[in-house]
């Protein structure tokens, strides 16, 4: 992993400290919440239903085991003993004290972790593919890439008050695990015919109550030219971008409602402002960035692993494992998804846990989506890790199954949902596990949102679940095809909504109908697409 | 009606300037549009850039606008709505550039 230098911990020390003046300033009165609120969320401390939430940002999703170790104690020093991890590569602490806020932070700060940018209308944690360095399929490894802008866009000056929120994702593979067309930016890295790296930019796509995906913007740009554009286009952005109504500030709105051509020649103009002078050495930087990122000391003389007669342990491998680029060695994905568990989470002994498997097996990093990834293992080592992952609980065998269920905190963290997800999610994955066990259901997402901004990302699921407030009743809104990969679409709403407790009866008839109805090699949603709604519809309004 | 200034002397402590309306200080809506700027408009010096709220960062846009495309050499400071928080991006981007 990339190795921060003294720069980045200056940076987030002094951040830490100017944090814990502002928190003072507020406590004892002398500015007002409404003086704090920007403040506090470019820190990613968030005011939530019932207590204060912070936000934490593991950059592009890569973790060390030292690191992860203290977050661990962090949960238990200052929230209830667990922590949520999100598929924008982050994790959140519930219950954190603003009063103790700070000390939280300088703790962070000594393992170069920081909250900084993980809210506010300002540029996200960039995030990548889980897989970034390791997948078999990756054309070039984005973490580079993702430091570099990671660098660029930290404390940038004139983009840290934006019309809205901007994220960023990459990928350097051309199976999309970053999800970069539902991203207001979303970067494809690729290798051009004299194998140099090149950039695609995808622009526009989101999801909320305005679903979009991202529009092809400017293909095949160099590295060299990549940060001046992005500024450029940050300014257009920043000078044009609405800011009457929160509901219309996002990039993709302004997509929509420039045109695609106008904005593009207006970036182009922008562009030949840019002060090209930050921005000389470049391929520079990038160079040191690689040589910065260890790389681990794969043992080449590696042997594969033998099966093994537990079927527990070949259930998991089936689905957890995943191909690695370096013979003899594999992906190990760690699911935060237990059949009747709450996604995402993990207990403090749990990331104690998986610290000390990394640091035995895994070259001491690990990966954070909603589920943790154990990058470089051997093996000849899996059945060791599945019998540790085993004992704290982690071995769920679902990964890419509709189990593996993405939910948002919903109603019973969050001040703006409308309706409960977590209790949703755990109803489905306890009524759906037993049939993935025993048909292949691959091929099926399940994403539950619990209220219209979509922090589940249900629109791009291929069954997409959305609780509203109707009348003080809950009700869900099932959505079907949607996709979040390379080849990214919306979801189309199925009908009539259902109740909470009738979501996991409607969830395993649209995948009973699958089941059924598809043909070899097709997901959920290109069977939605081949058999249209209507079908669907029979199977669940009955 | 006064306009805010902030000034940052040499010790590093901002100070806050009132300007009255009798200033003759130009001085710009951070959300002014670009193309409505002309050269002719940007002849004295100081320039003042307000911005109409702390969450409204257009201003630190349009400052580099007038370094780059207008050519704007001296100095240009944040006045309106600008916490102090926010100083040290307002210095980054080009605005209020400490008296020498």
């Amino acid at each position: 992993m990339y190795q921060y230098d003294e720069l980045d911990q200056s940076i987030v020390e002094q951040r830490s400290a100017e944090f814990r003046l502002q928190v003072e300033r507020r406590l004892q009165g002398k500015i007002s919440e409404a003086e704090f609120k920007p403040l506090r969320l470019m820190n990613g401390l968030y005011l939530q239903l019932h207590a204060y939430m912070l936000r934490v940002a593991i950059p592009y999703g890569v973790l060390s085991s030292d690191q992860m170790t203290v977050l661990a104690n962090i949960a238990d020093k200052y929230d209830r003993g667990y922590g949520h991890f999100t598929t924008r590569q982050n994790i959140q602490y519930n219950w954190p004290k603003l009063v103790e806020t700070p000390d939280l932070l300088d703790e962070l700060a000594q393992v170069q972790m920081h909250a900084i940018q993980t809210s506010g209308n300002c540029i996200r944690n960039i995030t990548t593919d889980p897989f970034a360095g390791v997948a078999a399929d990756e054309e070039i490894d984005p973490r580079p890439l993702c430091e570099l802008l990671r660098q660029w866009s930290t404390l940038h000056p004139e983009f840290a008050y934006l019309p809205r929120k901007f994220k960023f994702a990459i990928t350097g593979s051309a199976v999309d695990r970053a999800a970069i067309k539902v991203h207001d930016i979303g970067l494809r890295v690729r290798a051009a015919a004299n194998g140099a790296p090149i950039v695609d930019v995808w622009l526009g796509g989101g999801q909320g109550r305005t679903p979009k995906v991202a529009q092809l913007f400017k293909e095949g740009l160099s590295v060299a030219e990549l940060l001046p554009y992005l500024e450029a286009t940050m300014r257009v952005y920043n000078r044009h971008g609405r800011r009457d109504n929160k509901y219309k500030a996002r990039i993709k709105i302004l997509l929509a409602e420039t045109g695609i051509t106008e904005l593009q020649k207006q970036v182009e103009d922008e562009l030949k402002l840019v002060d090209r002078e930050p921005f000389e050495n470049v391929e520079a930087e990038l160079a040191r960035i690689s040589d910065s990122i260890i790389k681990p000391d794969y043992d080449v003389a590696a042997t594969k692993d033998s099966a093994n007669s537990d079927p527990h342990f070949e259930e998991w491998k089936q689905h957890n494992v995943k191909p690695h680029k370096q013979a003899g060695y594999a992906i190990a994905m760690v699911s935060l998804k237990p059949a009747g568990g709450i996604p995402g989470d993990a207990t403090s002994d749990q990331m104690r846990a998986v610290a000390k498997i990394a640091e035995q097996y895994s070259h001491s990093e690990l990966r954070v989506r909603q589920n943790l990834v154990l990058p470089h293992v051997a093996q000849a080592d899996l059945y060791d890790i599945w019998k540790a992952l085993v004992d704290v609980e982690l071995a769920e065998g679902n990964i890419d199954l509709p189990s593996d269920i993405i939910a948002c905190p919903g109603l019973d963290y969050c001040a703006l949902a409308t309706a409960r997800s977590i209790p949703i999610a755990q109803a489905v994955s306890k009524k759906i596990r037993d049939a993935e066990k025993k048909t292949d259901l691959t091929g099926i997402t399940v994403n539950i949102s619990g209220c219209i901004n979509a922090c589940a990302h249900h629109h791009v699921a291929s069954i997409g679940v959305l609780g509203l407030n109707k009348g003080g009743v809950e009700n869900y809104q099932l959505t079907l095809g949607g996709r979040n990969d390379q080849n990214a679409s919306l979801g189309e709403r199925l009908g009539p909504g259902v109740a909470g407790d009738d979501v996991p009866r409607a969830i395993e008839s649209i995948i009973t109908f699958y089941g059924k109805s598809r043909q070899a090699g097709e997901s959920l949603s290109d069977t939605y697409d081949r058999l249209g709604k209507d079908s669907f519809k029979d199977a669940v309004y009955v | 009606m006064s306009e805010i200034v902030y000034l940052l002397k040499s010790d590093g402590v901002v100070d806050e300037l009132s300007i009255d309306e009798s200033s003759t200080f130009k001085s710009f809506a951070g959300e002014a549009d670009c193309a409505d700027i002309t050269q002719s408009d940007v002849q004295s010096d100081p320039l003042v850039i307000n911005f109409n709220g702390v969450a409204d960062g257009r201003g630190f846009s349009l400052v580099k606008f007038l370094r780059a495309k207008l050519q704007v050499s001296g100095k240009i400071y944040a006045g309106g709505f600008i916490n102090p928080d926010q100083l040290s991006f307002a210095f980054q981007t080009g605005l209020m550039k400490p008296p020498a």
